[in-house]
């Protein structure tokens, strides 16, 4: 799998079939770093946290893709690729020479992928976006927020939807490569982060597009649940989310904390003042044993610390080379025969150039250390 | 003996898209719906097997004309689109053996159900596979099947909670808040769908399935950002921050005339593009501020230049201009919004098709357009066992007389 990526989404497709087994070559260049490298910077390079995060398992090969000589390696490397996976601006990699129609003629069945913000048609498709730009388009931005908010937004700043279209598209690859493999044609995917990021609120869009309702903050409160919340417990900025979503769940909740009560507005005072004498953890322990669905809040080193995920070895650490030892997840998803894994740690920049060059296209090692030299593998 | 296997087919016959000649067994509930609905808006054949009597999910609002019906909820009818519907009991003696005849014909079982559920029905994933080897598994929980919380109520704001996104989100002082759209679990989905593909296509290779295991717990750690890596690295945290300040100049939403926009300015290039459309105020003509961390330190400095540009246009016209001086802005848009926008439109995320009850309508399509295969036209979600003659009797082989005597007994 050939990576012309930068950002998140682009290697978070890559980097979910990294897991797998796929060998991910990462194209890069030191002319134009990536901002999760380091930047401009080149002290930075090789040191940040969130570069892990997206590339281990995969390779690094520095390649100047405005120097002809590197647009032939390039090419080369598309002839013994099954997929290709692109998320640069509109017509950048079509301008180098390795748009889709390109790749096709050196690779006829190779499945390549773009992914971008508005995606590739469309009078916005060549417009720049990131993550937070498109959670705001969708409405996602609008709709986090408490009812009535006296802001414009409540969101988290992340970077939804880049993750989710990443991993979405490395479905898509999967579905191209499935397809492949039954008829032998390859593919090109246009995979647009407002299309992936767009579908969980698919309810909400038809309620406007089939009842002209519009739909505003909710909140904490989940319309089908008999009640649901996120409630102060012992301590400072401490919570616990609670949520009856069935009858059942509704009469153990009140039983737990003997809090019958006349609406929703006097339940919550009734859970809160049970809530704020105990620790998240215990409230959490106490209704789940009960059978009530509650779970603390849980800031990033409480994840880190979570005896469940800790029981289910879900974080991986590694010894990176310039950073020691850094704890990152795993890919959520467990296979029972052929489990993957993340085991190398993220690649240096250019770690892997000589290697595939020589290893991969046959290159003779004088060769490549000249192209080097004159930057063009660089 | 193997039953001989029924050729996939889609709502509207023989499906298309990459995974035509795919068939898939469908037991999801709420934290597998958007799994599912990938598979079949990739064109697998995907056939819903609902407890008589319809799918709980069919009870989750919001509804047609408001008005709860098996058949009115909008939130169903989002995610149950190009499937068939098969009633069945897996209670039952009798469900449970039709069940295990179903396994043969499919290459993907997918389902929701509490870790042990189907072990106690004698419905063991070895003994699926028995039947047949090829099966891939995809099982979706709350808490994963092991593990000191497996056997722990779920929901999507309670996984959510616990994944550590929450806890930046909402004022301080305040609770925070869960994401819309039930995140969780469209992301628990999305996880899902890459490994049942991963594994279907090593079935395909190999003739060997397995078992795909995916918590929405994990998942909902897994598209954290960079929390986990920069914690573990420098000990950093972050934290929760009013929107009430702006926290990170350029990165927040701004005021427009007529609501706010996003202005997100990471590369270098885009800094001095916005220096360009700014008039370079001298203020800001330090070199220093191409670097972004000394930007977002300095936005005192920075967001009364910027604010006083944003109130000067509506929401639109300041994207427009941003983006056509390549820098990343985008408006702060209601659902409404984006349903009507020109993008969105020229894009046909959302297609015509014709329900039962409300007639011509627009659903949602596929999430990825593949250059050589015709999305498949959106159909409405099935009524609850609407194909039960189709798939039991033309291709499980029971007899017609054999379905009224089955819904007599309560197993479809």
């Amino acid at each position: 799998m050939l990576s012309f990526t930068a950002g998140a989404a682009g290697p978070t497709c890559a980097s979910s079939l990294a897991f797998f087994g796929a060998e991910v070559l990462h194209v890069e260049s030191r002319m134009r770093p990536d901002g999760h490298r380091g930047g401009h910077n080149p002290d930075a390079w090789n040191k940040t946290p969130t570069f892990i995060k997206l590339h281990r398992n995969q390779k690094s090969v520095t390649i100047n893709l405005r120097e002809a000589e590197g647009v032939a390696l390039a090419r080369d490397l598309v002839r013994i690729s099954d997929v290709v996976v692109e998320n640069f601006s509109l017509g950048v990699l079509a301008n180098w020479g390795l748009g889709y129609e390109d790749l096709r003629r050196i690779r006829p069945d190779v499945v390549a992928v773009g992914l971008r913000g508005f995606g590739s048609t469309g009078p916005y498709a060549g417009f720049a976006s990131y993550g937070p730009n498109l959670g705001a388009f969708l409405g996602n931005s609008y709709l986090w927020n408490y009812p009535g908010g006296d802001t414009p937004t409540a969101e988290a700043r992340v970077q939804h939807p880049d993750f989710m279209s990443g991993v979405c598209a490395a479905f898509a690859v999967m579905s191209a490569l499935i397809h492949r493999a039954r008829t032998g044609e390859g593919q090109w995917i246009d995979a647009g982060e407002i299309d992936v990021g767009a579908q969980p609120l698919g309810p909400i869009y038809l309620d406007y597009l089939v009842n002209g309702a519009e739909a505003h903050p909710e909140g904490n409160r989940t319309s089908w649940a008999r009640h649901s919340g996120v409630y102060a417990c012992r301590g400072d900025d401490q919570w616990c989310a609670v949520s009856a979503e069935t009858d059942e769940q509704m009469e153990r909740l009140i039983e737990s904390i003997d809090g019958a009560a006349e609406g929703a507005e006097q339940l919550d005072e009734r859970i809160e003042a049970w809530t704020g004498t105990r620790t998240k953890f215990e409230v959490m322990e106490h209704l789940q044993a009960r059978g009530v669905p509650a779970a603390a809040v849980q800031d990033v080193e409480e994840v880190l610390a979570d005896p469940h995920l800790r029981a289910r070895d879900f974080f991986v650490g590694l010894e990176e080379p310039e950073m020691g030892f850094v704890e990152a997840e795993g890919f959520p998803v467990r296979l029972s025969q052929t489990p993957g894994c993340y085991d190398e740690h993220a690649p240096l920049l250019g770690q892997h150039t000589e290697e595939v060059c020589v290893a991969h296209l046959g290159m003779d090692p004088g060769e490549v250390s000249r192209l080097m030299t004159e930057r063009k593998l660089y | 003996m193997q039953t001989e296997r029924p050729r996939a087919r889609g709502r509207s016959g023989i499906s298309r898209g990459p995974l035509a000649g795919t068939r898939v067994l469908d037991l999801t509930g709420p934290p597998g719906q958007l799994c599912v609905k990938m598979l079949a808006d990739a064109g697998a054949d995907v056939i819903s097997v609902e407890p008589p009597g319809g799918s709980p999910s069919r009870s989750r609002p919001p509804f047609i004309d408001g008005a709860s019906g098996p058949d009115s909820s909008l939130y169903f009818l989002h995610y149950n689109g190009n499937k068939r519907s098969i009633t069945l009991n897996l209670a039952a003696p009798g469900g449970q053996y039709l069940l295990r005849r179903l396994t043969r014909t499919v290459d993907v079982l997918v389902e929701t159900l509490p870790p042990g559920y189907l072990d106690d029905r004698g419905l063991t994933h070895e003994s699926l596979r028995q039947e047949n080897p090829g099966l891939v598994h995809t099982s979706i929980t709350h808490f994963g099947r092991s593990g000191p919380y497996t056997g722990y109520q779920g929901s999507d704001m309670v996984c959510f909670a616990l994944g550590g996104v929450m806890s930046q989100a909402g004022e301080p002082g305040s609770p925070p808040i869960t994401a819309p759209g039930e995140l969780a679990y469209a992301l628990a989905g999305s996880y899902a769908a890459v490994g049942t593909n991963v594994a279907l296509f090593r079935s395909l290779m190999s003739g060997r399935g397995q078992m795909v295991e995916v918590a929405v717990h994990e998942a909902a750690v897994h598209v954290a950002g960079y929390a986990v890596p920069i914690f573990s690295a420098t000990g950093r945290k972050p934290f929760r921050q009013s929107w009430k300040q702006r926290l990170f100049d350029l990165y927040d939403v701004y005021p427009c005339r007529d609501g706010y926009a996003r202005i997100f300015i990471m590369p270098r290039k885009h800094w001095r593009s916005l220096l360009d459309w700014l008039g370079h105020p001298d203020e800001l003509g330090s070199e220093l501020f191409e670097d972004q961390q000394l930007r977002w330190e300095n936005s005192e400095l920075i967001d009364p230049f910027v604010e006083g540009l944003t109130r000067r246009y509506d929401k639109v016209d300041l994207f427009e201009e941003g983006q056509r001086r390549g820098i990343t802005v985008s408006p702060l848009n209601t659902p409404r919004e984006f349903v009507e926008n020109e993008q969105t439109e020229a894009r046909g995320l959302f297609r015509k098709t014709t329900h039962r009850e409300i007639g011509e309508y627009r659903q949602m399509g596929p999430m990825h357009r593949y250059s050589g295969l015709p999305d498949p036209a959106p159909a409405p979600a099935p009524t609850p066992g609407e194909h039960n003659r189709e798939v039991y009797c033309e291709e499980l082989g029971l007899m017609a007389t054999d379905l009224p005597k089955l819904e007599e007994a309560g197993v479809i």
